[in-house]
């Protein structure tokens, strides 16, 4: 009886109770956006209209590093199926929301594989095809994306939610830590690098909630957070 | 001439097969276009003099540097590899004087613009790699910020025009952010692969929450002292100055 008290009590000793922790980066990106589908030509982002941007990613945290080989591999993404329901837009500052789209990432192979070409004018026969060819190694919902522009400054981002569910490696990353989220600084004209037909130029990355450590407690802490 | 047209055609294709064998698959960039010439990731943060988070302002005259590692190496530098264990690809920004905060309410986005003026970059390749990665150390951090970021050869180097840091606090809650401005490349060892072609410097810039220990979205958590974390990219310049070559060097290349 004694024994079983004592072993009780230790283990109530170690209950973990979870604390407040930092995100962390999942992955970085780069590439570029635009509009589709562009059904107001003329006007930037115009409520209705598709948005997505792609490219390559750029670095890896320490949830997927241990499995992505840059040397083998090409990593690209895709952020897509995102339509603006609402926006604002006066000559000088833009904003729009848009409504739920997808965020995808590949992997292919360098030497069996398809090189991503960004080409003109998207989508075209590359963009976005070799941008989801291969592997897709991680994907999720993006919810609440928020865009903004400055016209004045020439620069904009975004902001989103995203809750990571599919690909091959999903499990790598935490339950706990699948609901993250994902912003971007966006570069507009005048910048040579962006591509005929495309808007800015994108830069960006994910980042996931921090582990949620553990710190051990006696009995008396744990009943006081009862009183 | 003949001859000279055909030297002339032959180091112009071999340039651009070079380019794209040696540059990383993660660049690419559209074909005609310039691309991404250096990126930078998680491991990049912001400090300054007379900054305050609670506020989101930067007091005129404050000092603003930023630290980092490359994360990514394209065109003209694809021989780089920021992995190098033995190599640590390092960066600063500094003498970037506030000009103040300004701050204006449009449509329901409450926007704060800060300019710095008068910063120069500078990127390294040091050894052991010895700079820190995410978290970095509470500042200060004598011996380390920015000590371990400027050690080794300075392989280039150059001004920035006004750095344009803007940060949007959006209805929802959430804080949107971005950062532009130009470069141009003044020296360093790998100086005359880019020369001093002015082009672009921008990317995302994720401030510290104003009211921690809440991390509204779009904010991030980090050690006391720093006041950003920016990622982003330098672009290749639009033109990439010429080689000198000799026919003898163009053979030895297919040697």
């Amino acid at each position: 009886m004694k024994r079983a008290a004592l072993l009780l009590l230790f283990a109530l000793s170690v209950i973990t109770v979870p604390a407040l922790a930092d995100d962390i980066h999942l992955l970085g990106f780069t590439g570029y956006d635009y509009e589709s589908p562009n059904s107001v030509p003329g006007t930037y982002l115009a409520v209705g209209e598709g948005y997505t941007t792609l490219g390559f990613l750029t670095d890896f945290g320490v949830y997927l590093e241990p499995y992505v080989n840059i040397a083998l591999n090409e990593y690209t993404y895709r952020y897509y199926d995102l339509t603006v329901v609402d926006q604002y837009d006066d000559g000088f500052f833009f904003w729009a929301v848009l409504s739920p789209g997808r965020g995808r990432f590949f992997e292919d192979s360098k030497s069996a594989g398809t090189a991503a070409i960004y080409g003109v004018n998207p989508p075209n026969a590359t963009a976005p095809p070799t941008f989801i060819d291969g592997t897709l190694i991680l994907g999720g919902q993006i919810t609440n994306l928020e865009l903004t522009y400055d016209y004045i400054a020439n620069q904009g981002s975004f902001i989103g939610n995203i809750d990571l569910d599919e690909g091959t490696l999903l499990g790598q990353i935490p339950v706990d830590q699948r609901n993250g989220w994902t912003l971007a600084g966006l570069a507009g004209p005048p910048n040579p690098a962006v591509p005929d037909g495309y808007d800015h130029q994108i830069s960006g990355e994910c980042r996931i909630p921090g582990p949620t450590p553990a710190s051990h407690r006696t009995w008396g802490a744990l009943k006081a957070l009862y009183r | 001439m003949k001859s000279k047209i055909g030297v002339a055609a032959v180091t112009g294709f071999l340039a651009t097969v070079l380019f794209a064998t040696l540059a990383s698959a993660q660049c690419n960039p559209a074909p005609n276009y310039p691309g991404v010439m250096i990126k930078f990731d998680n491991d990049a943060w912001a400090h300054e003099t007379a900054y305050t988070p609670a506020t989101l302002i930067s007091a005129p005259g404050s000092q603003l540097a930023v630290v980092g590692r490359v994360s990514v190496f394209c065109s003209p530098f694809g021989d780089l590899d920021p992995l190098d264990p033995n190599t640590d690809y390092t960066f600063i920004w500094d003498g970037l004087t506030s000009r103040g905060t300004t701050s204006k309410l449009i449509g329901s986005t409450m926007q704060y613009t800060t300019k710095y003026a008068g910063g120069g970059f500078r990127i390294y390749a040091g050894s052991p790699r010895n700079a820190p990665t995410a978290p970095p150390p509470a500042l200060p951090a004598p011996g380390v910020v920015p000590d371990a970021f400027v050690d080794g050869t300075m392989i280039l180097g150059g001004v920035m025009d006004t750095l344009v840091v803007i940060v949007n606090q959006l209805q929802s809650g959430s804080y949107s952010s971005s950062f532009r401005t130009n470069y141009s490349c003044t020296g360093g060892t790998r100086y005359n692969q880019v020369g001093d072609a002015v082009n672009l410097l921008a990317g995302s810039w994720c401030p510290v929450p104003p009211a921690p220990p809440a991390a509204p979205i779009g904010t991030c958590t980090l050690p006391a002292g720093w006041s950003a974390h920016p990622t982003g990219r330098w672009d290749s310049p639009s033109t990439v100055p010429a080689l000198p070559a000799t026919w003898g060097k163009i053979k030895m290349l297919y040697r």
